[in-house]
């Protein structure tokens, strides 16, 4: 797009103010600490540059001073991967009926329905895992009703992770199942399809870019997820979230932290270009 | 069967010969009895989309419901392909109804307005979609698909996406879908629609072509009167959810029944007045010379297509008659003309008279007294 059409560029500014100081910045910061020496009382960094971070986390030494490769972490990284994996997928199996069901309603019973999608972001997500908690606790409704206790549980976990994130599935699949023309889905009724094969052959194929955009927007934040995985898991079985949180707080060890960050971004990241190079494939 | 054979020995054809003619050659006439439906409209008042219609359409011809926008011809489209549940009545199918079943399960398919074709395939792989959906060999798929893209004269595009074609050859492709399922009946929904003129007329030729080498009965729902003219074997013209008049063109356009018909189809001149002997008289003009059919009948409304009136002398003189425009269109010339008691005459007559005629001069009215209609 040539430059100055829909104005000045300076009308920019703030949207590159915003993008170095609450993006850039930030991850600069995580990444330079990465490389950095640990705090002599734990807290802070000490300015020089190593690769003890990478070290720590990949090695481990043992009390004769044999260094051997640390599977704890790959361990974490698999159990993270294989949550954020069903939690994507029973979103994209509860979030991609609800989508296109309510796509084909009424205009008005779609807003009204959407605004029901978008309710509980009126509600703080700690209150909500809150509200999980006394749900799923030891005499809670669960309980009650006849289910074992699962709060501090891997369950839990999955429960709070699924409830937060469905919504993320549900809009961006509503969002290209609502311009789906009808005249189309009458077309393959017309060719004497089934109900189930204009799902799979038209629908879907036809949503898909809304289905890779859920994907990525609940399977990279529930990857890293640390609060659902603290208050309901208990924090029993670690996660990767967790993990970078206690690095920063009772491990006090700042560069470590950076390092499994820079990691988190660096898995993320070649998600991220894989699926986008599916897109392209897709599209073109 | 049975009473096909007794309907056609009436016609001294022996039955021997009709039971030997296959199932579904003679016996897939459309039949659409006494259909209504109505639609609540946003503000919760019923229309009444279709208001008893009945028609029965023989197999193989090519029928064209013509009709303002809203007068209900795609609401009866979209009844025989099931879009649409009928309030009353009934849609019959080679003897079979049609009308409760599922849209999937009826032997009919649509070439769409939008064309609706699948965007995420090619045009081969959307012809072969509805033929999937069928217990077929891949083979015979695969030679099918092949078949009507070259009935269509699309096979050099056949891996084309819908979004890499113009619009007149996602028409083709819309048509090829359709037909490959090898339907009792085609209903065309306004497919010609949003092509510019040109394509247009090229189409409706390819159409008739097509169907000439199919065979298949077309139901074609337009709302252009020449494109009407041009395809139909016969026209059926709606109006507020009524049927108005079946007939082939030349029917309609000669001898339309209602002044809604003769307004619709062609330009023509309603004049009211009285009929003594065989002589009109009314709105400023006096026509004499009537035909016996006309000079008997009850009404006196008759109605002049504007090629039926003459500026030049040799037809019957009718009156004086005041030019208000005068309209050159290459082929002809169209006058608006004002009669002395401010009728309006609609006239189309030579180019040759182009530079003789002046806005506001008085000229003489002729017109062709075996070319006057009658109408209720």
């Amino acid at each position: 797009m040539e430059p100055g059409i829909y104005g000045p560029a300076f009308v920019s500014f703030p949207a590159y103010v915003t993008g170095v100081l609450l993006v850039g910045l930030p991850l600069v910061v995580v990444i330079v600490f990465s490389f950095l020496q640990r705090g002599e009382f734990g807290s802070g960094v000490i300015h020089k540059f190593t690769l003890d971070a990478y070290r720590t986390v990949f090695f481990e030494t043992d009390l004769m001073g044999n260094k051997s490769f640390n599977f704890s972490f790959l361990t974490i990284i698999f159990r993270s991967v294989l949550l954020a994996f069903t939690v994507t997928v029973i979103c994209l199996m509860v979030g991609i009926p609800t989508a296109i069901w309510i796509a084909l309603q009424k205009k008005s019973t779609q807003r009204i329905l959407i605004a029901l999608v978008t309710i509980p972001f009126w509600v703080n997500v700690l209150a909500r895992t809150y509200a999980w908690m006394l749900l799923l606790a030891d005499g809670g409704l669960f309980n009650q009703l006849g289910s074992p206790v699962l709060l501090y549980t891997s369950w839990a976990t999955f429960i709070g992770l699924t409830y937060a994130f469905l919504p993320f599935m549900v809009l961006p699949i509503y969002a290209s199942a609502e311009k789906l023309d009808r005249s189309i889905l009458e077309a393959a009724f017309d060719l004497g399809a089934s109900g189930w094969r204009v799902l799979i052959r038209i629908v879907i194929p036809m949503i898909r870019f809304g289905i890779f955009a859920g994907i990525a927007i609940v399977f990279i934040p529930a990857l890293g997820a640390y609060v659902q995985p603290s208050l309901l898991g208990g924090n029993k079985s670690m996660l990767i979230g967790s993990l970078i949180n206690d690095q920063f707080g009772e491990s006090r060890n700042w560069p470590v932290g950076s390092a499994l960050a820079v990691l988190l971004l660096t898995m993320t990241g070649i998600i991220l270009l894989a699926t986008r190079r599916r897109k392209l494939e897709l599209a073109s | 069967m049975t009473v096909c054979v007794t309907v056609l020995s009436l016609n001294d054809i022996s039955s021997q010969e009709v039971v030997l003619m296959p199932q579904d050659q003679g016996w897939a006439d459309l039949e659409i009895h006494t259909v209504s439906k109505s639609f609540k409209d946003p503000k919760g008042s019923e229309v009444r989309a279709l208001d008893g219609v009945s028609l029965t359409i023989p197999t193989g011809e090519f029928v064209v419901l013509l009709g303002p926008s809203g007068c209900g011809k795609t609401t009866l489209l979209r009844s025989i392909a099931g879009f649409e549940k009928i309030d009353s009545g009934h849609i019959n199918l080679g003897g079979n109804r049609i009308d409760v079943m599922p849209p999937h399960k009826r032997p009919v398919n649509t070439v769409f307005q939008s064309y609706a074709l699948f965007p995420h395939m090619s045009v081969a792989q959307n012809i072969a979609f509805g033929l999937e959906n069928e217990k077929i060999a891949k083979s015979e798929v695969t030679s099918r698909v092949n078949d009507v893209l070259e009935l269509v004269k699309l096979t050099e595009l056949a891996d084309r996406k819908p979004s890499q074609m113009s619009g007149g050859q996602q028409q083709r492709a819309a048509l090829a879908r359709a037909l490959a399922k090898k339907p009792k009946v085609l209903l065309l929904d306004e497919p010609l629609a949003a092509l510019d003129l040109k394509l247009r007329k090229s189409m409706q030729i390819e159409l008739k072509r097509i169907h000439r080498a199919t065979g298949t009965t077309f139901i074609f729902v337009t709302h252009d009167q020449n494109e009407a003219m041009a395809l139909g074997d016969r026209i059926a013209v709606f109006d507020q959810g009524k049927l108005q008049q079946v007939g082939t063109p030349f029917e309609i356009y000669t001898a339309p029944k209602s002044e809604f018909v003769a307004n619709f189809i062609g330009e023509s001149t309603v004049l009211r007045g009285k009929i003594a002997g065989q002589v009109f008289e009314g709105d400023g003009l006096k026509i004499p010379g009537l035909s016996d059919e006309i000079a008997s009948s009850s009404s006196s409304k008759i109605i002049i297509r504007p090629e039926a009136f003459s500026l030049i002398e040799g037809k019957t003189k009718c009156g004086e008659v005041e030019i208000k425009e005068v309209i050159f269109t290459g082929d002809s010339l169209e006058a608006l003309l004002i009669s002395d008691s401010g009728c309006e005459v609609k006239v189309k007559s030579t180019p040759l008279l182009l530079n003789k005629l002046t806005v506001g001069d008085k000229v003489t009215l002729f017109v062709d007294v075996d070319l006057i209609g009658q109408i209720a």
